[in-house]
């Protein structure tokens, strides 16, 4: 069974002058335990409202979100706090989330309070999380400003391991790293998860990390999934010209000055006033008549991933039997 | 061919309250004409220190010492304020990561852009705002004539980056020094702000040092790398040498530690153990060492020099041994 299970789930921001911005217009998804679905996207894409939404941290103005298996919309008090203990969240910016006069043992305990730890099992505890995120126990007495990012980092990973969640988001956790460190933190995420059985919700602009870090990706723009499939599927072979465009203009090291070619002119538009049609549109080098006028669903393609474009071409027969 | 800029063992300390930092320990390299120099480096490498010091941006906390900074054979670090005054902006133009850093948030775009042209082309008013439309009409501001009476927070940011280029380019500099130009950007803005580099390049012979923590921005944009490590070049070399062949421990980890977007992963990403020295304590012999897989006695004993393009004992030790060994095999064959 699925421990997340997302259904044309809709967050909505009231602007001035009755504007209604759709930051997040019917996302559908799921992610069973143990696994890793990438969230990508540029800024805006409201990849981020989608954990928010997750953790009821916003409230959606519609669909519905269950984690475990429970509804989560109208939660509130011993019931929402029992759910919070299922979800957690780690940060792009450690130093924004740890308190910086909180001792970091003292940040962790905090962790363990919210479960209900009895207080005599707690010191031990505290230093059975560091270790498991590699901080040495005597890190317990130093404040954040004594750690690197990279260290801090783990802090907040031992926090959100403290109440023993079944899923965390990670929000751009570690796009902030330098290289070095940043590859340390993925392979600790994933020795959690091979450990643990914990699924993540992992988001990140960062395409090469995504390839790395997903099992399954999603790919969201102007609010709305555009494809989703295995880390195979939307890596080697993208259906979507948006999916595309955004892969190709990753550069990588070694690919030469002729590689880099700008496929997209212009930026995302604003979700505030977004195109008829499919989103994508007007910076799609496909783009014909009945993408200015009717927006794509997410449908199967060739490959077997779902996208929604108008022009990806349907599976071939035998692809599309079960 | 002479070179257009020229460093010769740049020393950048900082007065702290613990005492001095160097930041910047002996760095020297040159740019010809044209030429599309990148620094790479991580946090605490001293990558944006050398850009500042190059530029006189450093405030009094900073102390500049060097053998020579030299542009077109002039000596920079000398300038008074009323040289430095026309060289900046005119020679030598600057773009941050945040172009809302030399962006003024209270000036309206187009009095930005004329400003720059009036002082230092001394451009007359009209003029200058025709040029003005024009040059935000060729980095691709839409609707440039009414844009001139925006202010910048009225941009995106990857418009406002435009903008900056725009700026830097309105005197045709012989030297851009962009210092994570496109970090804060989406990546299909990234490869639009980096084509928009490469156009202003061509078209002027502007030479560019490309600051960024990111190989794959550097490798799609420049000719030459310097890689920085806790304030020294540790490698240097053509962008195909230091991708393709790196020598030093730490530019294979960097390079090993980003996945790669085709082929095969491994279950864990080979990583490079702690993290870059931060500001203050640094150990005598290689900053590296500590987190170097190779290192050797040596290592944590003698700061290695920058020979052949790179600064590191076991590298430099292999290099010799392999150029012994093809001295004495094209010897054998020669008999």
């Amino acid at each position: 069974m699925n421990i997340v299970e997302v259904e044309n789930l809709r967050v909505h921001f009231s602007r001035r002058r009755g504007v209604t911005v759709r930051a997040v217009d019917g996302v559908s998804f799921t992610i069973a335990p143990g696994e890793t679905l990438g969230l990508a996207g540029e800024s805006g894409s409201g990849k981020s409202t989608v954990a928010r939404a997750l953790l009821r941290i916003t409230d959606p103005a519609g669909g519905r979100v269950r984690i475990g298996g429970r509804d989560i919309a109208g939660l509130r008090g011993a019931s929402l706090k029992a759910f919070r203990r299922q979800m957690q969240m780690v940060y792009q910016d450690p130093y924004d989330s740890l308190d910086p006069r909180m001792k970091i043992g003292a940040t962790v305990e905090e962790a363990l309070l919210v479960k209900g730890v009895p207080a005599a099992e707690r010191p031990g505890r505290v230093r059975e999380l560091l270790e498991r995120v590699g901080l040495p126990a005597a890190f317990a007495v130093r404040y954040p400003h004594e750690l690197s990012g990279g260290q801090r980092q783990r802090v907040s990973i031992a926090r959100a391991l403290g109440v023993d969640p079944a899923v965390i988001a990670c929000d751009e956790a570690v796009s902030a790293l330098d290289v070095s460190v940043r590859a340390q933190i993925l392979n600790l995420l994933k020795d959690i998860q091979e450990d643990s059985g914990l699924a993540y919700l992992f988001i990140s602009h960062d395409l090469s990390t995504m390839r790395f870090a997903a099992d399954r990706v999603a790919i969201m723009y102007l609010g709305r999934l555009v494809e989703i499939g295995t880390r195979d599927q939307v890596f080697g072979a993208p259906r979507h010209p948006y999916t595309q465009a955004l892969l190709a203009a990753v550069p990588v090291p070694g690919a030469s000055r002729a590689a880099r070619r700008v496929r997209l002119a212009g930026e995302p538009p604003s979700p505030a006033h977004p195109p008829t049609g499919c989103a994508f549109h007007p910076r799609c080098p496909l783009a014909q008549d009945v993408c200015r006028t009717t927006r794509p669903e997410l449908a199967v393609k060739q490959g077997g991933q779902l996208a929604a474009c108008h022009l990806a071409s349907e599976p071939a027969r035998e692809e599309a039997a079960p | 061919m002479d070179a257009l800029l020229d460093v010769d063992d740049l020393v950048v300390r900082f007065a702290t309250p613990n005492g001095d930092h160097t930041a910047v320990r002996g760095v020297s390299f040159s740019v010809a004409a044209g030429e599309r120099l990148g620094i790479v480096g991580e946090s605490g490498s001293g990558k944006s220190v050398t850009a500042q010091a190059l530029m006189r941006l450093l405030g009094p906390a900073a102390t500049v010492e060097a053998g020579a900074v030299r542009f077109e054979g002039r000596d920079v670090l000398g300038f008074s304020k009323d040289e430095l005054r026309r060289w900046r902006g005119a020679q030598a133009a600057m773009v941050f990561q945040d172009p809302l850093s030399s962006l003024n948030p209270l000036v309206r775009i187009g009095r930005q852009v004329t400003e720059t042209l009036r002082e230092h082309l001394g451009t007359d008013r009209r003029t200058a705002v025709a040029r003005a439309v024009e040059l935000l009409s060729e980095v691709g501001i839409p609707d440039a004539p009414a844009r001139l009476r925006d202010y910048p927070m009225t941009f995106s940011g990857g418009m406002r980056q435009r903008v900056a280029i725009a700026i830097a380019a309105s005197c045709s500099p012989k030297l851009l020094i962009a210092d994570e130009p496109t970090t804060a950007l989406d990546v299909t803005v990234q490869a639009q702000v980096l084509d928009l580099m490469d156009r202003m390049t061509s078209e002027l012979g502007t030479a560019v040092i490309l600051i960024s923590h990111d190989l794959g921005v550097v490798s799609t944009f420049c000719d030459r790398v310097l890689v920085m490590y806790a304030g020294r070049v540790v490698e240097s070399g053509t962008i195909e040498e230091i991708v393709g062949a790196p020598r030093h421990p730490y530019t294979r980890a960097l390079l090993g530690s980003i996945p790669s977007m085709t082929g095969p992963l491994p279950r864990r990403l080979p990583s490079i153990p702690g993290s870059p020295p931060q500001a203050g304590t640094r150990p005598p012999g290689c900053s590296f060492a500590s987190r170097c897989p190779l290192a050797e006695d040596v290592c944590h004993e003698a700061d290695p020099p920058l020979t052949g393009g790179v600064a590191c004992h076991v590298a430099t030790r292999e290099i010799a041994t392999r150029d012994t060994r093809e001295i004495a095999t094209r010897e054998e064959n020669g008999r």
